[in-house]
Formats: structure tokens, C-alpha cells, sequence
């Protein structure tokens, strides 16, 4: 049995094959428009089907992926099924106990050798005869209204620290740190390396800050030494409170240290 | 025998091209009747959804718009819309082009068309009963799982039987190669039952405690538009943009990189819905970098696209197609960046509950996927009815409404919600002002809700008149060669595989 | 063990072992080379690459260098024969 091809393939009328082919043949000419298709057409032509992925490309998802694995090391709570803040632990840290809230000492540390360390060093010994040292120093054992002060609008001029005078120029942190931020920061430095004065509160800051007002020119150590006692919030009692636990020996903080 | 046969004939350039020709009208006749039945049931939900989205839509700045009617206070109305639109229109529409498709691509008759109509009966008899469930006040309080629980089992089973009469026509193909399409859509009908079956066993069956719940929840929420919904519209993107515009896809290497990265990200990006939620943090930061990571699927996805149409751009002036894909498309790239950025927590302190949100999900499942969809049914339904389009003046009306409408839709909230969100953050600011801040927009969402609501009755007129033989008769590339002529042709002589 | 695990691991599992099992039949079937054959698998001689498929109803298509496309590359190619199973592209 043999077929012939019209058998097996029924030969198409032509017009019903392609209607496309013969529209575009036959069809109405075209408008002017058209005619800048060539002019448009002269950007190069892509290849078709077979392209590598670009070389930027490549790049943007490596970089993708490096910052995945960094959020996800940093973020992820030590991958503890009871951490629900991301922030809790940082760099392997284990979170504070129960308590949710970030022991303001360690974030003190950790804004200290950020926002400080690069003069006062991380030792807390500062650099001879350019930056004074913190450890030991009567401006950081003494009033937190003044060391507030200093930290918020910086300090300038000649100031005398354990026995030796410094001429330099300490800048304002008033506008880069919140008052937690400073709270923490100064809390640390006044209990670190042998320093023990009592922690200072995130209130006792802002009380100072609205104390200060608008001003923004930075200190003098004089002025400052002149300065009319005012009462913080929390006082002694919340300060004291909270540093049981350390050496109580520096209790008449308010109005001692200069 | 049919080799000898096939060895006699000589080939010529128009005998294969009328083979081919011949070919694909039989298989797309093979697809006829439960192609068109997913599509005529979807149009018919999507008007649903409109109605109620458009009542939802009011209620937000018009309180006592229709306050008497119990059955459609904004909880139900809005949850009904949503479910409408999900499980009527989105899932079916996509079903629809799936299982065409899906035969073209293994260029073999879809098998079983008869059981994919009872099928497409069964999820429609469930998705009524659903929506009925829902506006009823027999709602479950579970985003996306609304529907009382007795719809789930029914879904699943007809989605299992329209999923195996895919697997089956996939496994007579004739084609050696397997397209990018082709992995979507298998992702796609693989990846719905699994997550419709767990989703609904460990929250309404067998429920898991407490935040499992949510996350259970919002993990499948998600990947309802990432793992079905997205596929499907990318599956239709990546086959009708090279056809339409008559070459192929810049770079397949490119299209399988992004597959592959797909499947591989997109699954653990739900639980970013849940930022700022009591789940374990390492459990949201995991979601939010698998959410910054899917920038590379869409990337690939975006430069493919974007190189295959560069310089044949104007082309969307002469094909319905590819203008409706062209801007889905381009709504992918969008709406995948912004969803990336959206999940880093900076942004969602801001941006979480507030109508910013509401723009995002419709750029996705409307501008994305919808559009995309109307662009494949421009292309497939004359090929099935054998009937041209009844007018171009009305397929350029739904296009410019509905672009037009969810462009509108979309800046309007997303400028809303951004400042909803810094001003919810601010306890300085009473409720009431942000409240009465939102509602010009919210006015100009249910403006931005008619216009696509006009759109969608166009569009269901011409496919009505599409479906009736109307309008002037046309000869035109959509309508080749004749299924009998074809099934004789195959039948009788076992012609050429 | 809570049936939730059993719906739980049983899933994962499930859905572990078929992503390997697919990437394993994509590589043995050689899906993962010819990309260019397999970028024109979709056209074959009656919608050949070149040709607009698509128009508004009874409006004239575009122009036609609009469509030109290079064709060298792809001349390159097999075309396909109708007569072999699997006729875009072959690799047995
Ligand atoms: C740019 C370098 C620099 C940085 C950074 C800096 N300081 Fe200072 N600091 C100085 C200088 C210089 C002085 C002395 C000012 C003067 O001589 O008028 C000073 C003085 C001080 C004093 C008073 C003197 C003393 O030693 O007790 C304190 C307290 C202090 N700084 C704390 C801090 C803290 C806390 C930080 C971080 C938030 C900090 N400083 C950051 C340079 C710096």
C-alpha cells in the first residue's frame, strides 16, 4: 500500500496557509512613520538564545550573597529558638538574661570604641599632652552635669586632668548620639578601667540637654567649673540604686570633683 | 509502515510548513473545550471579584455605603474579593494557559479534555460554595484560607486531576526539549497542591499552636503568588514574547539560572510578613534574606525579557499580546525590587500595615499577573474559537483602562500608605488625622477600582462575542489549518511523528 | 510522634527527594546544554523566528524590517524535520 503525498499532506489553499505572509504582502503600503524603522533599527542587534549572564551581573549577585551571609550572621539571634530580637545578640554575644532591654554597659563598650577610642584610646589613657585620659579623671568621676555638658557641646580651651593641662579640642556629641546613646557611653566610662561612679540615666541626660538649650558653641573648662549646682532627675538615689553592686565609695558625686 | 511512509514524501519547505501548521491547529483543538471552560469561569469570577472589589473599595471612605446588607459589611466583602479573585479568576485563568500551554510545548493533544471539565465544574462548584461560605459569615480568619473548610479538600482534588492530565500529556510529547516555560508550569502545578494541602492540614485540620499558625499561614500565602501564580505568569511571558515577536529569548541560559534560583529563594520569603512579630529573629531574618536574594531570579528575568523586545518595542503598537505582556512584565521587575526592598525591616517599620502594602499586593497579582494573563488569552482564545477578535478599538480601551487604572491604583496608595506609615509611627499624631489623611486616596483608589472595573466588562464583551462567532468575519494569522483534517491526517495513516 | 510532624517531614521530604529527581533527569536528558537550540525550540517552519504572530484584528501588521531578525546565527542550525520524533532538537 502506497500513499501519494496528497494523501498523506492535503495540499493547503495558499491564501489560508498564511493570511500574515500575504497581508504583509499584498497589504496597503505603509505610513511614513515606518519608514524611520531602519534609522531606529541601528542599534546593534542582541545574539539570540545562547548568552552568558554579563560580568556586572555576576558581580551585583556576588555581592548579593556576601550580604545575605553577613545580615544573616549579625541578625539572626545566635539562631536560638527564643530570641526574638535580632539585635539581641551581636557578634555571638549571648543576650542579657531575661531582661530584653541591651545591658547599657555593653553598648556603651561598643559605641565607646566606635565614637572615642580613636583619641581617648581604648585603654582609657588618652594620648600625652594631646588628649587626656578618661581613666582616673576628675571630669569623669565627677558631676554628671558637667560631663554631660562636655559630651553634648564639647569642650575647648585649656583644662587641667589629674595634675597635667590639655589645650585641644573635644568635639560635640550632642547632635550625633541620642541621650541613651550618651547615658551608656558615660555610664561605662565612669565604671571601666578602675573608674566607679554611679551609672548616669538616659532622663539625667535630657534634663541637661533641655538645660543647655540652643547653645552650640562648645565649653570652656572655666566655665564649666562655674556653674550653678542643679538638681537631676533620678538623683542620687536612682543612681546609687542601680550601682549597689559595684563599689559604692564615690557617693557625694553631685557636687564633688572639681 | 510509517516510516516507510514518511521516507516517500518529499519535504519541501511548504509541505513542512503546512505540516507544522497542521499540527498545532489538532493540538490546540485538542485543548478546546477545557481551555475555554477555565477561561469563560474565570472571566465570569473576575467580574465577581470586581463588584466586590469595588464595594470594599467604597466602604473604605463611604462608611454607609450599602450598611444594611449583612452579607456584605467590609470584612466579608473585602475577604470575598479576595477569594474571588484568587481561586476564581487567578487560579483558573492560570490553569487555562497552563494546560494550553502545556500541549503546545509538548506538541501532544492534552489528554482527558472531558475530565478536565468536570474538574474545572468541581473547583467552581467549590469556589462558589466558598464564596458563598464567606459572604455567608462562615468565614475562616485566616488570610487567603477564608474559605470554610470543607472547600479545601475539593480544591485540592480537582486541582490534582487537572495536575495529572498535565503530567500525562508532558509524558507523550514529541518534543525532545524541555523549555523554560515548560519547568515553570511543572513548578507550578507541583508546588500549588503541596502548599494548599499542608497550608490547610496544619491550620484548619490538624492546627499547629500559636504563631505556627501565622507562619504556616503567611508561608503560604506568599508562595501562592510566588510559586503558582508567578510561575504561571512567567511560564506564558517567557513562551508569547519570542513567538509573538518572532525571535528567540535573548539568553536561555539566563531563563534557567533564574528558574532554578526561583524555586531555590522564593519558598522562605513568606515569613517576612511577620516582621516585628513574635517569631525567632534568626526565623525573619532568613525570610528577608531570601526575599533580597530572589533580585536574582528577577534579574535574570528582567534583562531576558528586557534584551529580547529592545528594539522591537513598537511592535507593542501592533500586537494586543505582547502589549499586555510587555507591561507585565515590566510590572514584575517593579514589583520584585520593591517587594526586596519592602522586606528589609527598615522599611517595613514603615510600611507594614498600611495601604502601601495594598499597592504592592496589586502590583504583583494585578499589573504583573493579570495583565499577563489578558495578553495570553489575546493570543490563545482566537486559536481555540477559530474566530478573530471582534474589535481593535475595544481591545485598546481595556488596555489603556486597565494600565491606566492600575497605575492610578498603585501611586495613589503607595504614596498613601508611605505617609500612613511614618505618621502610625509618630504617637504625636492622633489616629483620626492619619485616618482622614488617607482618604482622597482612598477615593481615588475606588475611581482607580471603576476604571478597571470598565476594563474587565469590555474584556468579557469581547471574549462573549469571541466565544459567539461575532463581528465581521477575518481572515487572520490566528486562524490556521482545521483540527478534522488534522485528526484524520494523524488517525488514519499514523502519519509522520 | 504529633501527626503535624509526620505532615510536616513527610512534605519536606517529599518535596526534597522530587527537586533532586528533577535536576538529576534535567542533567541525564541534557537540558542543560544547546541552550541556543533550546531558545528556538518553541518556532518551527510554519511560525518560523523572523515572524510576527499576533495583531490587532483587521489592522495591517508591522512593517516588515521591523521583524528582521539575524537570521545567521540560526541558519546555523538543523531545521526541523518532521519526520524525527522530536523534531526541534536532538540529542540521542
Ligand atoms: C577628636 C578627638 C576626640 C574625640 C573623638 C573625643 N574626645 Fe574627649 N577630649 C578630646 C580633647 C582634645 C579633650 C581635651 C579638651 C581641651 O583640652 O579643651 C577631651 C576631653 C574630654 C573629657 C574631659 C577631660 C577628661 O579627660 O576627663 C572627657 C570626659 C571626654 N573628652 C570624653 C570623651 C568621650 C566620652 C568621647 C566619645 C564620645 C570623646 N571624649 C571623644 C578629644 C576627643
Amino acid at each position: 500500500m502506497s500513499l501519494s503525498d496528497q494523501d498523506l499532506m492535503p495540499e493547503p489553499e495558499p491564501n489560508e496557509m498564511d493570511p500574515s505572509k500575504q497581508r504583509r504582502e499584498t497589504g496597503e503600503p505603509f505610513n511614513v512613520q515606518d519608514l524611520h524603522a531602519p534609522i531606529i533599527r541601528e542599534q546593534a542587534e542582541p545574539r539570540d538564545g545562547f548568552e552568558p549572564v554579563p560580568p556586572w551581573m555576576s558581580i551585583f549577585y556576588g555581592i548579593l550573597l556576601f550580604w545575605g551571609g553577613a545580615y544573616m550572621a549579625l541578625y539572626s539571634g545566635g539562631f536560638r529558638p527564643d530570641v526574638y530580637n535580632e539585635k539581641a545578640i551581636y557578634f555571638g554575644k549571648p543576650p542579657g538574661g531575661a531582661d530584653e532591654k541591651a545591658d547599657p554597659i555593653a553598648v556603651g563598650r561598643r559605641l565607646y570604641t566606635v565614637n572615642c577610642a580613636a583619641c581617648h584610646q581604648a585603654s582609657g589613657q588618652g594620648a600625652a599632652g594631646k588628649f587626656p585620659p578618661l581613666a582616673g579623671s576628675e571630669w569623669v568621676l565627677g558631676s554628671p552635669s558637667v560631663l554631660g555638658r562636655i559630651l553634648l557641646n564639647g569642650l575647648q580651651g585649656p583644662v587641667s586632668v589629674k595634675g597635667e593641662t590639655y589645650n585641644g579640642n573635644m568635639p560635640a556629641f550632642g547632635g550625633r548620639l541620642k541621650d541613651d546613646e550618651i547615658a551608656s557611653i558615660l555610664s561605662f566610662i565612669r565604671q571601666e578601667w578602675g573608674n566607679s561612679a554611679p551609672a548616669i540615666t538616659p532622663e539625667q541626660i535630657a534634663f541637661i540637654r533641655d538645660a543647655v538649650g540652643s547653645r552650640s558653641d562648645p565649653w570652656s573648662a572655666d566655665a564649666l567649673q562655674s556653674l550653678p549646682a542643679e538638681e537631676l532627675p533620678g538623683g542620687d538615689a536612682a543612681a546609687k540604686e542601680e550601682n549597689s553592686s559595684t563599689e559604692g565609695s564615690t557617693k557625694k558625686e553631685s557636687s564633688g570633683g572639681t | 509502515m510509517s516510516d516507510a511512509v514518511a521516507a516517500t514524501v518529499e519535504w519541501t519547505p511548504e509541505k513542512r510548513r503546512a505540516y507544522f501548521a497542521r499540527e498545532r491547529a489538532g493540538i490546540d483543538a485538542s485543548t478546546r473545550l477545557p481551555v475555554l471552560t477555565f477561561f469563560a469561569a474565570s472571566v465570569f469570577w473576575l467580574l465577581v471579584g470586581t463588584t466586590l472589589a469595588i464595594i470594599a473599595s467604597v466602604k473604605m471612605h463611604w462608611p454607609e455605603f450599602l450598611e444594611s446588607f449583612s452579607w456584605l459589611t467590609f470584612g466579608r466583602a473585602r475577604s470575598a474579593h479576595l477569594d474571588t479573585m484568587a481561586y476564581g479568576w487567578t487560579a483558573q485563568v492560570g490553569l487555562g494557559v497552563s494546560l494550553w500551554l502545556i500541549a503546545r510545548l509538548a506538541r501532544a493533544p492534552l489528554r482527558w479534555p472531558r475530565l478536565l471539565v468536570g474538574a474545572a465544574g468541581l473547583w467552581n462548584a467549590a469556589v462558589l460554595a466558598g464564596a458563598i461560605g464567606v459572604l455567608g459569615g462562615q468565614m475562616q480568619s485566616v488570610e487567603w484560607l477564608e474559605f470554610p473548610p470543607f472547600v479545601a479538600p475539593l480544591l485540592a482534588l480537582a486541582f490534582v486531576v487537572i495536575a495529572m492530565s498535565a503530567l500525562t500529556t508532558f509524558g507523550d510529547r514529541q518534543e525532545g526539549h524541555i523549555y523554560v516555560s515548560q519547568w515553570y508550569l511543572f513548578g507550578a502545578l507541583f508546588w500549588f497542591p503541596w502548599l494548599y494541602v499542608v497550608a490547610n492540614v496544619l491550620i484548619l485540620f490538624q492546627p499547629v499552636r500559636g504563631v505556627l499558625q501565622a507562619s504556616v499561614n503567611w508561608w503560604f500565602a506568599h508562595n501562592y503568588l510566588g510559586l503558582y501564580l508567578t510561575p504561571i505568569g512567567l511560564a506564558s511571558a517567557y513562551y508569547l514574547i519570542p513567538k509573538v515577536i518572532g525571535r528567540p529569548v535573548y539568553s536561555y541560559y539566563l531563563s534557567i539560572i533564574g528558574f532554578w534560583a526561583l524555586a531555590f529563594f522564593y519558598n522562605s520569603a513568606g515569613i517576612h510578613h511577620l516582621i516585628g512579630g513574635p517569631m525567632p529573629a534568626w526565623l525573619i531574618t532568613y525570610s528577608i534574606v531570601a526575599s533580597v536574594m530572589m533580585l536574582i531570579p528577577v534579574g535574570t528575568v528582567a534583562i531576558n525579557h528586557h534584551m529580547t523586545t529592545v528594539n522591537h518595542f513598537r511592535l507593542v503598537l501592533y500586537s494586543p499580546t505582547l502589549r499586555f505582556i510587555v507591561f507585565g512584565a515590566m510590572s514584575y521587575t517593579a514589583v520584585s525590587v520593591q517587594g526586596a526592598l519592602q522586606s528589609l525591616r527598615t522599611v517595613n517599620e514603615v510600611s507594614h500595615f498600611t495601604h502601601y502594602t495594598v499597592a504592592h499586593a496589586h502590583l504583583g497579582v494585578y499589573a504583573f499577573f493579570t495583565m499577563t494573563m489578558f495578553g495570553s488569552l489575546y493570543y490563545i482564545v482566537p486559536r481555540l474559537t477559530k474566530w478573530e477578535w471582534a474589535s481593535a478599538r475595544l481591545i485598546r480601551l481595556h488596555f489603556w483602562m486597565t494600565a491606566g487604572g492600575i497605575m492610578l491604583y498603585f501611586l495613589s496608595l503607595t504614596w498613601a500608605g508611605w505617609y500612613q506609615g511614618q505618621m502610625l509611627n509618630d504617637a504625636n499624631v492622633p489616629f483620626m488625622d492619619i485616618v482622614k489623611y488617607t482618604l482622597p486616596y482612598l477615593r481615588t483608589r475606588s475611581i482607580a477600582a471603576v476604571m478597571l472595573a470598565v476594563g474587565h466588562l469590555v474584556f468579557a464583551y469581547l471574549f462573549v462575542l469571541n466565544l459567539l462567532h461575532r463581528g465581521e468575519p477575518r481572515r487572520d494569522p490566528t486562524i490556521l489549518g482545521d483540527v478534522k483534517e488534522y485528526r484524520d491526517m494523524i488517525g488514519s495513516e499514523g502519519a509522520p511523528q | 510522634m504529633h501527626a503535624v510532624y509526620w505532615v510536616i517531614y513527610g512534605t519536606v521530604i517529599l518535596f526534597g527527594v522530587t527537586v533532586v529527581a528533577a535536576f538529576v533527569w534535567a542533567i541525564r536528558t541534557h537540558q542543560f546544554q544547546k541552550f541556543q537550540q533550546g531558545a528556538v525550540s518553541i518556532f518551527d517552519p510554519d511560525e518560523p523566528v523572523g515572524e510576527m504572530t499576533d495583531g490587532f484584528p483587521g489592522e495591517s501588521g508591522p512593517p516588515p524590517e521591523v521583524l528582521d531578525c539575524d537570521q545567521d546565527e540560526l541558519s546555523k542550525l538543523d531545521p526541523p524535520d518532521p519526520t524525527v520524533k522530536g523534531t526541534s532538537i536532538r540529542h540521542e
